[in-house]
């Protein structure tokens, strides 16, 4: 009688996580199988039957051998995570710094930093589409009323300083991706999730303790001293945590790129050139492939992270 | 000295006020400009002058409800937030428990759960879209919110978990003592107790489903099941953009997350916080 009330305690605990795990498990883990099977196949979209032909490893040496465009959005990927983690992570610390005081409106400028985080993606890109526009957008009006040039700020176009470099500028524009199309992408990913980076950062200085900062204003430190000798070292494990929520949600951008290029090749991301090949060319299997691909890599780089991590934790 | 020092000072809190300004100004001017947008016409807002007076006109809205359908959309955006959130809340909650009281499955099963957060939506695109299409879900609401409780799934989870965390074991177990059965007490004490990680959860799961584009767009592209991202971006991809419908779907898509940001800002600021900070 007993042994049937432990067990039956014990297995409450099953029964309570089950429907959870069940959506978890029958939304993600069957998906993605079901892709490495399908990532073996010539899928065919037309004659959409199962009986597909079974190619092997076809798709994916396809996409490293013959596909120049996978490498291109792959590298374009890095780079893009590149160009905006660093300014948001810089700039929310900054803001992080400068708020970290009384002040009067303190309260609504933090309301209006929160709301970005939650905006719908596609809006805060359109919305930049049209500040960003060429004839009509509100940043060229602003230009043209103080006199000075209006800007292509959409365009493909290499930047200005940069293109003007005789010889190396256009080499320098396409290796880094020096495009006015590509820094607004980055510019309107920046806009969206610096506010993210400074509300986490901002806490967490306020929970750090107050005699720290006490301390360090009694002994006369400056502002750029108690940045870099207390907040930064006590800081230092909530940005690098900060840096890898950054890293893993930015290399789930899609929507806004989307919205202002489409699938251009100049600002194509992996997960854009995922949905071409998919929808625009078709290509099921290979697009199945590239989704294990980048499944791939970023379970390798979140291996290495933590495995980082854990040496830190040892030393 | 005195004199020079005051100066000083007056000069730092002014240059301070003058970036918090500009910070402020950086992040809320946009969104005020398009929604001040949304009630100009279309003329006035590609014209070269700023229009800074004007009269303010509805013709947007009634454009966006009329010839393009947006009550069925809004209707259908809805019942995917809210279908979403439902779901993920009553099966997330219990789940919650377990993870919280029971440590059920262990560090492997929360690392497990953080695992499925990770990757891109975009990666599991086709195998989504292929089972469904097998299935002849495309084109069906259920097909998204089921999308939808997986991509807030594990968030969720987390986000509950840490609420449940802080509520003391004592209490349920002063109840068990008092012959409380562990459905009562889940129901009577940790519910009410766990009130705001509900209230965050609900918040962040309604908000997220709301905002989904490429599944919907991937999913639920025909009109009947159309939700509002959705046919906002077909505006802006559009050959010709016309800016005043656009502004004005941007303003009812933004409205709600709008005022929850005024209203429940205390549960939103937690929400975002609570996972980076441990």
């Amino acid at each position: 009688m007993e042994t049937n009330l432990i067990k039956k305690r014990q297995l409450v605990k099953y029964y309570l996580i089950l429907p959870a795990a069940v959506l978890l498990i029958g939304t993600t883990v069957i998906p993605i199988l079901y892709m490495l099977y399908t990532s073996l196949f010539r899928l065919d979209p037309v004659v959409f039957n199962g009986k597909w032909p079974f190619i092997g490893l076809g798709n994916y040496l396809y996409l490293i051998k013959n596909d120049p465009m996978f490498w291109t959005s792959l590298a374009r990927t890095l780079k893009f995570l590149l160009y905006t983690v660093t300014p948001q992570i810089a700039v929310g610390l900054f803001l992080a710094t400068l708020m970290y005081r009384e002040f009067k409106g303190k309260r609504l400028v933090q309301t209006i930093l929160l709301f970005p985080i939650l905006a719908t993606p596609i809006i805060v890109a359109m919305i930049w589409k049209y500040f960003f526009d060429f004839d009509t957008g509100f940043l060229n009006l602003m230009l043209k009323n103080i006199g000075l040039q209006p800007q292509p700020w959409l365009s493909t176009k290499g930047l200005p300083l940069v293109d003007a470099i005789p010889v190396l500028g256009p080499w320098l524009v396409n290796k880094f991706s020096l495009t006015y199309a590509f820094r607004t992408i980055c510019f309107v990913n920046f806009w969206q999730w610096t506010p993210f980076c400074f509300l986490v950062l901002y806490s967490g200085m306020t929970s750090l303790p107050s005699e720290v900062y006490e301390a360090s204003s009694i002994d006369g430190a400056s502002a750029w001293q108690t940045f870099r000798y207390v907040t930064l070292p006590l800081l230092s494990k909530l940005i690098i945590a900060v840096v890898f929520i950054r890293v893993i949600d930015s290399l789930k951008v899609y929507a806004q790129i989307w919205v202002l290029f489409g699938n251009a090749e100049t600002t194509r991301v992996i997960n854009i050139h995922l949905y071409t090949l998919g929808f625009t060319t078709s290509d099921y299997g290979m697009a199945s492939a590239l989704g294990v691909i980048i499944i791939l890599l970023i379970a390798a780089f979140v291996g290495v992270t933590i495995k980082l991590g854990g040496k830190g934790n040892a030393q | 000295m005195l004199n020079k020092a005051l100066a000083a000072k007056t000069t730092r809190k002014t240059f301070f006020y003058l970036i918090i300004f500009l910070v402020a100004l950086m992040w809320a001017f946009p969104i005020l400009w398009i929604i001040v947008g949304s009630f100009k016409t279309d003329r006035m807002i590609i014209s070269q002058s700023l229009n800074l007076l004007f009269k303010p006109t509805l013709t947007n809205y009634s454009r966006i409800f009329s010839t393009h359908n947006f009550g069925k959309f809004l209707v259908n955006s809805l019942l995917v937030a809210f279908g979403t959130s439902v779901i993920v809340l009553t099966t997330s909650f219990p789940a919650s428990y377990s993870l919280s009281r029971y440590k059920t499955g262990g560090e492997m099963m929360t690392l497990g759960i953080l695992i499925t957060r990770i990757a891109p939506p975009a990666a599991v695109l086709m195998p989504i879209f292929i089972i469904f299409k097998n299935l002849s879900l495309i084109n069906n609401l259920w097909a998204l919110i089921l999308v939808n409780i997986s991509l807030n799934m594990s968030f969720s989870l987390l986000l509950m978990k840490s609420f449940i965390d802080e509520i003391p074991v004592s209490i349920e177990e002063a109840a068990t003592i008092e012959g409380a059965t562990l459905f009562q007490i889940m129901r009577k004490l940790i519910f009410p107790l766990a009130r705001s990680g509900i209230i965050t959860t609900s918040i962040f799961t309604f908000i997220f489903s709301w905002n989904e584009y490429l599944f919907a767009m991937v999913l639920c592209s025909s009109n009947r099941v159309k939700t509002l991202p959705v046919a906002a971006g077909d505006f802006i991809t559009a050959y010709a953009i016309e800016w005043g419908p656009i502004f004005a779907s941007g303003t009812l898509i933004l409205l709600p997350i709008l005022l929850l940001t005024f209203m429940v800002q205390r549960y939103i600021v937690k929400g975002l916080t609570v996972g980076a900070v441990k």
